[in-house]
């Protein structure tokens, strides 16, 4: 179990997060969702004892972050990992399995496909494969605990698509994923969990579903028809748009306000081309909270 | 540890090794100006026959040290790779003890080079006391490496370190009697050549006898030095 409990960092007379509350359990993938500069790569890196914090309690499966480090029960993948430019792909894996005091890892390099890569500098590697690359790194010792802040970062669809596919399979192992992203789509599709902060504070928590669901009660129906359009009235819709032929709907009621239209369409006769239910998606809901909308 | 330790060591030097920037900062620039050099001196000023190997060798050291190794400690203690070494549990010390190692051993090999062909290409004379002049070329590489350490701690970007690095290595040139001696130099800019190791490089390196005054300098220079280099550090380290 991981938890964090009212974090406070400050960057001089900035304080940059007020108070930060969350956990998480073991074998869960959570992301940390925010708009850029709302705090996240610093929480992550107050978890992963790379920086120091004024107030607050945070505990690895019972460790500080920093003990958990040392005892190699983290693994970290940063957000602008590095190198010297001159290391070959081989020697920074020797150097970290040898400050990790484990044996070398070629295997992890085959898996997440840099293997062909071991004698060429880093300043030579794409994008994608220093990403592969350093999550390898962050590997070698099996941590229990993998931090990966904006893992996917300026990938390309393939690329990403093996790196979903490896962060699964971590998953499956029962490796604890804490991530930092701004793909949506990656988030509601590998996340179990998520926390979305703005302005160093956590607005909502839960699970993408869950977080969707804060505003499901409002819910857009569109509508394609084909024929003579009487004049519209109806009484369950707050809210209509009119946008490439498709009738959007705004309603709070949407059995009512489904019913409403199905009537509607056979009173005045129109032949019904397409309806469907539009949810919001978390990209959308991610919108509304970090402009200050509905809170949980 | 010490495993680890010694890995990092091997791949430092072998990385340093493969910079183009430490290839020509250590190598390349001295030993050109060392062929220059000892043409130009040897013909014109025949007496530098017996300083030629010292000033030679004081100007490796201190372009290498000054000029090389700072872009190398930037690159190193850059926020990135800091962060991803700090990651695993590399120690910022560990940077530093291993880049003054890996210098010390490309500019003793430097200072070797220029040691065995200057009196072979210009009929330089080797020093009559050669243990004095081993340990104060260790002393002088020690300190100018740990000069070179703190410039690229300090400075924030590339051409900051550059500037500084300047601002320790032209006076160094100028003013520490390797291109000309110093007592030729009006006595303020003698002065200020009192706080260059370079100066008592060569005031150890050129003499015969044990100049204990310019070993105390040095010395005096590395430990404000290492304080300095050790207090960044701790700043980095503690990284708020």
């Amino acid at each position: 179990m991981i938890t964090v409990k009212n974090l406070i960092k400050s960057y001089g007379k900035e304080t940059v997060l007020k108070g930060i509350d969350f956990t998480v359990s073991e074998g869960e993938i959570f992301a940390l969702l925010g708009p850029n500069g709302a705090g996240k790569t610093t929480t992550l890196e107050c978890m992963e004892g790379l920086r120091r914090f004024e107030e607050g309690k945070i505990e690895i499966f019972g460790e500080t972050p920093k003990k958990a480090m040392e005892q190699g029960i983290i693994g970290i993948q940063l957000q602008s990992s590095s190198l010297p430019a001159n290391i070959t792909v081989t020697d920074a894996m020797k150097l970290f399995c040898s400050w990790n005091q484990i044996n070398n890892r070629g295997d992890l390099l085959e898996r997440l496909g840099v293997k062909d890569l071991g004698g060429k500098a880093y300043k030579t590697l794409s994008t994608g494969q220093k990403r592969k690359l350093h999550l390898a790194l962050a590997l070698t010792h099996e941590p229990k605990v993998l931090f990966l802040d904006e893992p996917t970062a300026g990938l390309d669809v393939e690329a990403r698509a093996h790196l979903h596919q490896e962060i699964k399979t971590l998953k499956e192992q029962g490796t604890t994923i804490i991530l930092a992203s701004h793909d949506m789509a990656e988030v509601e599709s590998l996340c179990d969990r998520v926390g979305m902060i703005v302005e160093g504070k956590m607005r909502s928590i839960g699970s993408p579903r869950e977080i969707v669901a804060e505003v499901e009660k409002e819910q857009w129906i569109e509508v394609q028809w084909q024929g003579e359009l009487p004049e519209l009235d109806f009484k369950y819709m707050t809210d209509h748009q009119m946008i490439r032929g498709v009738h959007r709907f705004k309603t709070e009621q949407r059995l009512a306000g489904l019913r409403e239209i199905l009537d509607f369409t056979e009173d005045s006769g129109l032949d019904l081309l397409d309806i469907r239910l539009e949810k919001p998606s978390l990209e959308e809901r991610f919108i509304e909270i970090s402009k200050g909308g509905k809170l949980s | 540890m010490m495993k680890s330790y010694l890995f990092t060591l091997y791949l430092k030097t072998k990385l340093d090794l493969k910079s183009a920037e430490i290839l020509i900062t250590y190598y390349l620039v001295p030993l050109g100006f060392f062929f220059v050099m000892g043409a130009v001196f040897t013909s014109i000023m025949p007496e530098v026959e017996s300083t030629l190997i010292a000033s030679m060798a004081i100007f490796a050291v201190t372009m290498g040290a000054l000029i090389g190794t700072p872009s190398g400690i930037l690159e190193y203690i850059g926020v990135d790779i800091r962060k991803t070494f700090q990651s695993v549990g590399i120690p910022l010390h560990t940077v530093i003890s291993t880049t003054v190692i890996s210098g010390l051993l490309n500019l003793i090999v430097m200072s070797l080079i220029i040691y065995l062909f200057a009196p072979i290409a210009f009929g330089a004379l080797r020093p009559e006391r050669l243990g004095l002049f081993i340990a104060g070329l260790l002393a002088l590489i020690l300190t100018t490496l740990l000069l070179g350490i703190l410039i690229g701690l300090y400075g924030k970007t590339t051409s900051m370190v550059t500037m500084l690095s300047q601002v320790v290595f032209l006076p160094s040139m100028m003013l520490s009697g390797i291109m000309f001696p110093g007592d030729m130099l009006p006595r303020p800019l003698q002065y200020l050549g009192m706080v260059l190791p370079a100066t008592h490089g060569m005031e150890i390196l050129s003499g015969d006898s044990l100049e204990l005054w310019s070993f105390l300098i040095l010395a005096g220079i590395s430990v404000i030095a290492t304080i300095l280099i050790v207090y960044k550090l701790q700043r980095l380290k503690s990284y708020s």
